[in-house]
């Protein structure tokens, strides 16, 4: 506060965004400054990046730079049904050990599958989709909660109770028998991972609700909330313009910690059997296949586990920063 | 008061309640006041006496537990609220009463609206400070976004703020506390109301820019003729800038009268011992006179005058008679209100009766003469704890009198 004070004294042009304790440039140079928390971004960026531009061309499953673009989501999934597909020299072979053992090969640098499928290829567009499992399925209970909690704090009374207790309801059952079971009604029992994701990000509408709830209720009873209601603001309007963004942090926080959790939920959902559904790689599916092949080929788990592990460290490394960064406690 | 036009705002035996859990909190407790056009008219009181519920409720913006429960708000013919009996005895609003959807878009912000009293808190933090004013104008006046822009730009201006333009792309933690209550006010002024309740603007405010933002609403005021309720618990403010004041005790207003005459001619002894505890020049900390003990709750006020457990002046008939407010005297063509029975034409009870404190100090004398024996004590307290029950029971008989 003093330094908004300093500033003001001058009162002439704007003063230094990068000094004032807001804003998104503050709380990135916040999170860079943290080491932990800059790796964590790093990986984050790193994931997000493969996943988005996968460098290697899916139809030749080998490392091919340069021959990337137009591939979508859908397009992709199923790999190694492609019609033009060139089978490259390694295939064939099965449950070859990575490029650094005495019988790999430096054409398929991590081995193969069961399969004789490139390894390394499929870890790459495993994280195509862990990720976008992990964002979607975060969004749609970020989305869901942010909403339901708003509402719900905002209005208190009978609408907080019968909304929380709804909330409480699919709270209190174990997500992963919730999501199993939602998984498997609705898609008529063929489970695929669009269900999978649906069902994880609905489960987590209520954590989401939760925090942005007890966020709410704190907000409401700022001045600036009667303020707008003193000149005639609709509440819907309220709760869109001054509740939400300033109830935000918190949750924006927890939504990337659970990017993580949810990634992992879905490999386990995936090593079930009811996530990915092969040919789709996935990590938690590569994880279920290979778990019979842990005395020929040992990699085949450690690989997928790798990947899993990085990819949620890196996340809540970042979220954790993100945190410190958001907290105002922390920011002396 | 014929000789005056109808007033802006006429608010009649106003009672606001809050139901809590404890019981019934009786925040405002049938209070009257008008408001006349370009008039700055005073609600002064200690925190906690009901000011900013009253404030709230002439917008009726009184959250859950608490409920308008009775009274009338009348502002320019309409009915703001407003209650009837209907066919089976009971209350009903009217139904000239405005709906709440009319409240909203017609009279807050644009015939009626509020300054805060904490600007650090009554402005969003995430978005800038012309953003929010220009969203504010475009809300209720029907204008473009270029030119709400521009009219919120020269609102800034207008309430002398240094670089209208560059200081409207700023957030709010870069503007001080005086400037950011002179953009809330740009945000009052933006849509030219009538009345502006300020519910106590300067008080998180240091002295000097009290001092600049009570003659800028000065300036303002007669600029734009709009009508005040100025709320504050600072006598020396009202003494600057009031036209008339109401006193507020409690949920009641205990004094009404022009500003001069307030401080001249004082007739109720809240009045009075606020004024006495105003720190000033010609007297030291030691001299001043702040007043006895805390406020009660308004849960479960004290029976007869709500005043009398503090009151320098209170005699046993306080204890159990509920004074009404009455025109003591006329000031100007202004009619001068005092709620005190000392004041009162038959008030034998009053002149004859012994001061309270005087009692009281009797009582603690005797008390501390026959210390020995401390059982006397004991019982004399117990005596005077039974005597007060049996007070409080009339006094609630009595409320229940007057709600009939």
């Amino acid at each position: 506060m003093a330094l908004g004070e300093a500033q003001m004294d001058e009162s002439s042009g704007p003063s230094e965004d990068v000094e004032a304790e807001y804003g998104w440039r503050y709380t990135f140079s916040k999170v860079m400054e943290d080491t932990t928390a800059r790796w964590g971004l790093y990986v984050v960026a790193l994931v997000l990046l493969i996943s988005t531009y996968t460098f290697i061309d899916s139809n030749l499953s080998q490392l091919t730079f340069g021959a990337i673009s137009d591939f979508t989501f859908a397009e992709t999934l199923p790999i190694f049904d492609h019609p033009e597909r060139i089978p490259p020299p390694g295939e064939g072979e099965e449950n070859m050990p990575p490029a650094f053992h005495a019988d790999g090969s430096l054409s398929n640098p991590l081995g193969t599958d069961p399969s004789g499928r490139d390894y390394f290829t499929r870890i790459v567009y495993g994280a195509q989709v862990s990720v976008s499992v992990g964002i979607v399925s975060t969004l749609i209970g970020f989305v869901g909660g942010t909403i339901i909690g708003a509402v719900s704090g905002f209005y208190g009374g009978r609408i907080d109770d019968v909304l929380m207790r709804m909330v409480e309801t699919v709270y209190a059952i174990p997500p992963l028998i919730l999501i199993i079971v939602f998984t498997v009604f609705v898609s008529g029992g063929s489970p695929d991972i669009t269900y999978a994701i649906l069902g994880v990000g609905i489960t987590f509408i209520p954590v989401f609700a939760r925090i942005i709830r007890s966020e709410v209720l704190s907000v409401r009873e700022m001045d600036y909330i009667e303020a707008a209601k003193a000149s005639g603001v609709k509440n819907r309007n309220i709760i869109r313009r001054h509740v939400i963004p300033n109830s935000f942090a918190p949750v924006l926080v927890y939504a990337t910690l659970q990017i993580g959790v949810t990634i992992l939920i879905v490999a386990g959902l995936s090593f079930l059997g009811y996530g990915a559904q092969p040919p789709t790689p996935d990590w938690g599916q590569m994880l279920n296949t290979s778990h019979g092949y842990m005395h020929s080929n040992v990699w085949l788990s450690i690989w997928p586990g790798l990947a899993i592990l990085v990819t949620i460290m890196g996340f809540n490394l970042f979220g954790d920063g993100l945190q410190d960064a958001l907290d105002p406690r922390i920011n002396d | 008061m014929s000789s005056r036009s109808d007033p802006l705002l006429r608010v009649e035996n106003l009672k606001t309640q809050f139901f809590t859990d404890a019981g019934t909190v009786r925040a405002v407790d049938g209070i009257s006041f008008e408001v006349y056009e370009g008039e700055i008219v005073g609600l002064v009181g200690e925190s906690g006496a009901g000011k900013s519920v009253a404030s709230m409720s002439l917008l009726r913006l009184v959250d859950s537990p608490g409920q308008i429960v009775d009274g009338e708000i009348t502002y320019k013919g309409e009915t703001i609220f407003g209650l009837e009996e209907g066919p089976d005895g009971d209350l009903h609003e009217r139904e000239d009463m405005l709906t709440n959807e009319e409240v909203r878009t017609r009279i807050r912000g644009n015939e009626i609206a509020v300054i805060f009293q904490d600007p650090m808190e009554s402005l969003n933090p995430v978005f800038t400070v012309g953003s929010q004013l220009r969203e504010f104008i475009e809300l209720n006046r029907d204008l473009s976004s270029d030119e709400a822009r521009r009219e919120a730009v020269d609102m800034l201006r207008e309430v002398g703020i240094p670089d209208p333009a560059e200081r409207y792309e700023e957030y709010p933690h870069q503007f001080s506390g005086g400037m950011r209550q002179r953009v809330l006010i740009a945000m009052a002024l933006a849509c030219e109301p009538n009345l502006i309740i300020a519910d106590e603007p300067t008080t998180a405010l240091d002295v000097t820019v009290e001092g600049q933002i009570i003659d800028l609403v000065d300036d303002l005021q007669a600029k734009y003729g709009t009508s005040f309720i100025w709320v504050t618990h600072d006598m020396g403010v009202v003494a600057e800038i009031c036209d008339r004041v109401n006193v507020m005790y409690l949920g009641e207003i205990v004094e009404q009268a022009p500003v001069d005459e307030l401080f001249y001619d004082t007739k109720h002894p809240y009045t009075e011992a606020l004024l006495n505890s105003m720190p000033r020049p010609d007297r030291t900390v030691a001299e001043l006179d702040p007043i006895r003990g805390v406020m009660p709750e308004a849960i479960n006020p004290p029976a007869g005058c709500r005043f009398h457990p503090r009151c320098p002046d209170a005699r046993e008939a306080c204890k159990r008679i509920h004074p009404e407010n009455r025109e003591v005297a006329r000031a100007d063509g202004q009619p001068h209100r005092a709620a005190c029975i000392k004041h009162d034409v038959f008030g034998d009870e009053y002149e004859e009766s012994v001061p309270l404190e005087e009692r009281a100090q009797e009582t603690a004398a005797s008390a501390t003469d026959g210390g020995e024996s401390e059982g006397s004590g004991v019982e004399s307290r117990s005596q005077s704890g039974s005597e007060s029950g049996n007070t409080s029971k009339a006094g609630s008989q009595h409320g229940g009198d007057d709600r009939e």
